[in-house]
């Protein structure tokens, strides 16, 4: 029995079997032949097989997210009926006696190198597709089979260095019990989407992929982030007795849906879900979100060559405006830039790109694409109850001239006979001090506030929460950040605009009592939470939440806070 | 054989995507396809080759034509990159 430490991703507990996945190909070894014939035909048939395979990805793309992602395992398929990859590699069988792993491994890492030595960062990392395709025929002519998480046949706890975006989306949650990698953070999107789909998940293990081998019974422990490598019966006999605790728990708070999220001297809060593409629209219904409090629309935008078109972008709206009916729905413009790259718009890489040419920065200084976006908003407002929300709001001038954007597009719509709804509330993301500080001056041009927490702990703790080093330092217990919070509430109160919260910290139940008695009057989280945020909201006074602000902003530092808030609820 | 001269105009350039779609289209045709650009030429029936030539927004390429049917692939082709690969 073996322990390893690493970050909390993704809470809950699970026990099963190690499937470690390993991206590299394997290794080939050079060995001359004699039957020409079978050696080609076994070739074809490897090729044929991973056709069928990526086929299968396709489909499944299609199904679970877009036409657009199953174009690009379309592509990658019709690299494998490539005459140029495909008959040079049985010539080189023929001519050279080579086996056919050495031939295909020579002709696709020509293409390999062609690739990597391009200018343009879109091509240059097309290496990477070729690769991957490379790796799965090689894998094929050697009897190793491809693990898709997709097509498991038995549950089992992924271990990986990292996992990509598009990797974990194409996981079935039925089979997948735990994920465990060596890289990514709290706030990583493997992390956000194993809570999303209940799946506990630790982060930043280091070394995992090679302390860990496959078939290795495991243990994933999300209270303290360990793993727990073969467990002896006595471990495990523990173990099995927490799971049926968190199970029992999360059966009970089933008996939350359908119920008014409202304190206990009435007071109601709305509860939102957080959302990344139209897909997560199910664990929103599932767990009886009372609306969407934040769309990323920047997903739009990611794993892909070009800009989605304006059309494109109000299909997508559409799709989730008339999904939640009348419940209002909080789409943030592109926050892009930062940590989230995007290749083909060709924003030059900075030294500080947390605080450099990000989302509404970007968006203002090209126009072109931020009209596509606000148009392709105004026309699906016609379709729903649609919230405009900007994100990464420093000063006024940003949201008059949005706004002044947003007059001109309706004025256009409007002579084109386009329909679009008659009030679109415009609200700004508080995410940067600021505009936190100048909340009083900015709440009279808006609609709404939405304080994005994730960012503001960042910007007024100065410390990147990606840095293990530091990252102690990344607390919503901070009294600092909760002092400016309850400024921009009582900011917002005073100019009568709600205020919501969207980030970890507005699904974090000690902190909850607290939100409420700022006065806060929505709470946008990860779907997965919110029964649980309910039945404390059901179990809150408000006028005693309010004391309750007044004592913590008193106290000196995060532990006190948090000592206190934690004595106030049931933890699960 | 019939020799055209286009230009790219879709944001992108001949990234995956667009780069299967002019493969497919040129895959219909009998005719000998080859794409000229920047002194490189490919196959245009060879999505690798397509995409091994770089081709970003505002390069411009020669389309070579050469068969019985050489006529037809070059309009077809030309007007797929005119009207920016939306098919």
């Amino acid at each position: 029995m073996r322990r390893e430490k690493g970050v909390v991703a993704s809470s809950g507990v699970s026990f099963g079997k190690a499937l470690v996945l390993s991206s590299a190909r394997p290794v080939v070894s050079a060995g001359l032949i004699s039957d020409v014939e079978a050696e080609c035909s076994r070739f074809a048939r490897a090729v044929e097989d991973a056709k069928a395979e990526i086929a299968q990805i396709r489909d499944r793309a299609a199904a679970k997210l877009s036409q657009h992602e199953a174009d690009i395992f379309e592509a990658h398929r019709m690299m494998l009926e490539d005459p140029q990859l495909i008959s040079d590699t049985s010539d080189a069988i023929k001519a050279q006696k080579l086996n056919a792993e050495v031939a295909f491994q020579q002709i696709t890492d020509g293409f390999i190198s062609t690739f990597r030595a391009m200018e343009d960062e879109y091509f240059r990392s097309r290496a990477i597709d070729l690769e991957d395709i490379s790796g799965r025929v090689l894998r094929k002519l050697q009897g190793v089979v491809t693990v898709e998480l997709s097509t498991l046949t038995e549950p089992a706890i992924l271990v990986a260095e990292d996992l990509t975006p598009s990797q974990v989306v194409l996981v079935d949650p039925q089979m997948v019990l735990g994920f465990v990698t060596e890289k990514g953070g709290k706030t990583s999107h493997t992390a956000i989407i194993a809570r999303m789909l209940e799946i506990p998940a630790l982060v930043g293990v280091a070394g995992a992929t090679g302390h860990i081998k496959n078939g290795d019974t495991l243990i994933l422990d999300g209270a303290t982030g360990e793993v727990v490598v073969n467990p002896d019966e006595p471990t495990l006999a523990v173990y099995r007795k927490e799971r049926e605790r968190i199970v029992a728990h999360k059966a009970a708070l089933r008996e939350f849906v359908g119920q008014e999220s409202v304190t206990l001297d009435g007071r109601p809060v709305t509860l939102e879900a957080n959302i990344r593409t139209d897909g997560d629209l199910k664990f929103a219904k599932k767990h009886d979100a009372e609306g969407v409090g934040l769309f990323r629309t920047e997903f739009l935008y990611l794993d892909r060559g070009t800009l989605p078109s304006e059309d494109e972008q109000f299909e997508h709206y559409r799709t989730v405006l008339s999904a939640m009916e009348t419940k209002p729905v909080v789409i943030r413009t592109a926050d892009i830039g930062g940590d989230k790259e995007v290749a083909y718009l060709g924003i030059p890489k900075e030294e500080n790109p947390f605080l450099g040419f990000r989302a509404i920065r970007y968006c203002l200084a090209n126009e072109t694409f931020f009209r596509a976006q606000l148009r392709a908003l105004l026309r699906a407002s016609h379709y729903g109850n649609l919230h405009i929300l900007l994100p990464f709001v420093t000063n006024l001038n940003e949201v008059l001239q949005t706004k002044a954007i947003i007059k001109d597009l309706k004025e256009e719509l409007k002579r084109e006979g386009i329909p679009f709804a008659s009030h679109i509330p415009v609200g700004i993301m508080i995410e940067i001090p600021a505009s936190a500080l100048m909340s009083d001056v900015l709440a009279p041009h808006v609609d709404f506030f939405s304080i994005g927490t994730n960012d503001l702990i960042q910007y007024v703790c100065a410390v990147d929460r990606v840095n293990p080093s530091v990252s102690y330092l990344h607390t919503p217990y901070n009294p600092a950040v909760l002092r400016l919070i309850a400024q921009v509430a009582q900011n917002a109160e005073r100019a009568k605009i709600p205020v919501a919260m969207c980030g970890e910290m507005a699904g974090t139940p000690p902190l909850i009592p607290l939100l409420i008695g700022m006065g806060l009057n929505a709470l946008s989280m990860n779907p997965a939470s919110i029964l649980a945020v309910r039945k404390i909201v059901r179990e809150t006074r408000y006028d005693e939440a309010k004391r309750l602000v007044a004592d913590v902003l008193r106290l000196s530092g995060p532990e006190e806070v948090r000592e206190l808030l934690e004595s106030r609820v049931d933890l699960v | 054989m019939t020799v055209s001269e286009v230009r790219i105009l879709n944001e992108g350039g001949l990234h995956a995507r667009p780069a299967g779609t002019l493969v497919k289209v040129a895959s219909q045709f009998k005719a000998n396809i080859n794409i000229e650009s920047n002194g490189k030429k490919a196959n245009a029936k060879s999505i690798l080759g397509v995409m091994s030539l770089g081709l970003v927004k505002d390069s411009g390429l020669k389309i070579v034509t050469e068969g019985e049917d050489e006529k037809e692939a070059a309009t077809s082709l030309v007007a797929l990159i005119e009207r920016k690969f939306v098919e």
